[in-house]
């Protein structure tokens, strides 16, 4: 692979604390820290306000800890492909062991403070999900593999069983849906972004299914996979988990996603600028993790 | 066209003024953040010790 144009970082310059803030990739937080959120409010049990929004804290900042980790290893990709070139190392704002630093030292703290704050085993399931990200996901699979997201999916499935186990010390049946239903959208999700940007992870030398496989056999797989994330989504209603409120909202939610990813499965549209379905689908799987768990928090408080 | 000289060497900056006005400048800024997360913490860190014990 061609030696990454990284612009030369200004020598002595330090960076601005905005760019360290960039680092941990705040709008990917989002959905992580609202997935932990539900997670946690979903879980049997009562916990203090403080030591829950201690646990969400920790969550965050090991979330913005692997995304800088990321950043840091991925440097060299993220300069050739116009999404993420301006981002505080390819733009040269920032010098690598900077970042490295500042991932490590984010991640150790929020392990450390989970464990005395919460307890060993949410501390511990946070630690495999910030390694999970950075060494399986990052280092091993990404540039190796067109199921990449498939695998390296699971990283961003966790926090919702993070939340859970903060609460309760404990894993359920309940919190592990929700870690499957996380990992099996997370392949529709990203494979309809990497349908209408292939040519921006074809220039990194990223090897996407789009860039490998081609786009025919991705909308069919991102097809496929809907189709158990929807399953599982309905799944914890006729199990007795979730109630009513939660099984109608997450059936309906489940079957527009559906609706939208057969779309992109039988579209043949080749021009990435004309690709509506799959920005629709993108666009609607972001909106549906949020609803499927919001449904899931009003449930569980409307029950209890 | 008109040649530009070479800067004499007294006159080569070590560093232009810009660049030291700039790093005090962010010098500045993370310390005023890092002085409000340290606080933060503290105060975080009391509270957590208070919840625990109730």
């Amino acid at each position: 692979m061609a030696t990454a144009p990284i612009e030369a970082p200004l020598t002595g310059m330090p960076a601005e604390w905005r760019d360290f803030l960039a680092l941990t990739k705040p709008r990917v937080m989002t959905l992580v820290v609202f997935t932990g959120l539900c997670g946690l409010l979903a879980a049997p049990g009562h916990i203090h306000p403080v030591l829950g929004f201690t646990a969400i804290l920790c969550i965050a900042l090991g979330a913005g800890a692997a995304a800088a980790l990321n950043q840091w290893y991925e440097a060299d990709l993220d300069a050739k492909m116009k999404r993420t070139r301006n981002r505080p190392l390819p733009a040269g704002r920032m010098e690598r062991p900077a970042a490295l630093q500042f991932g490590v030292a984010l991640a150790a703290f929020s392990v450390i403070v989970m464990g005395l704050a919460l307890n060993l085993l949410a501390a511990a399931i946070l630690a495999v999900s910030i390694l999970f990200y950075v060494l399986v996901y990052t280092v091993w699979l990404k540039r190796r593999t067109p199921q990449n997201i498939v695998i390296g999916g699971a990283a961003g499935a966790f926090p919702a069983l993070i939340g859970w186990t903060a609460v309760t010390g404990h894993v359920d049946l309940l919190p592990v849906m929700l870690f499957l239903l996380v990992f099996l959208w997370t392949p529709p999700h990203v494979w309809s972004l990497s349908l209408f940007i292939y040519s921006d992870y074809g220039a990194a030398g990223v090897p996407m299914m789009s860039v490998v496989a081609g786009a025919k056999a991705t909308r069919l797989q991102a097809l496929l996979y809907a189709l158990p994330m929807a399953a599982v989504a309905i799944a914890p209603w006729p199990l007795g988990l979730a109630g009513a409120i939660y099984g109608i909202a997450a059936t309906l939610l489940s079957l527009v996603f559906l609706g939208l990813a057969a779309r992109v499965g039988v579209s043949r549209v080749a021009d990435q600028a004309l690709m509506k379905a799959e920005r629709h689908l993108f666009a609607y799987s972001i909106i549906y993790l949020f609803a499927v768990f919001g449904a899931l928090v009003v449930d569980r408080l409307w029950v209890a | 066209m008109p040649r530009h000289d070479p800067l004499p060497d007294r006159e080569t900056p070590e560093r232009p003024r810009f660049d030291q006005d700039e790093i005090r400048r962010r010098q500045r800024a993370r310390s005023i953040v890092t002085a409000l997360i340290l606080f933060a913490l503290v105060a975080l860190f009391y509270a957590i010790s208070i919840a625990k014990m109730l």
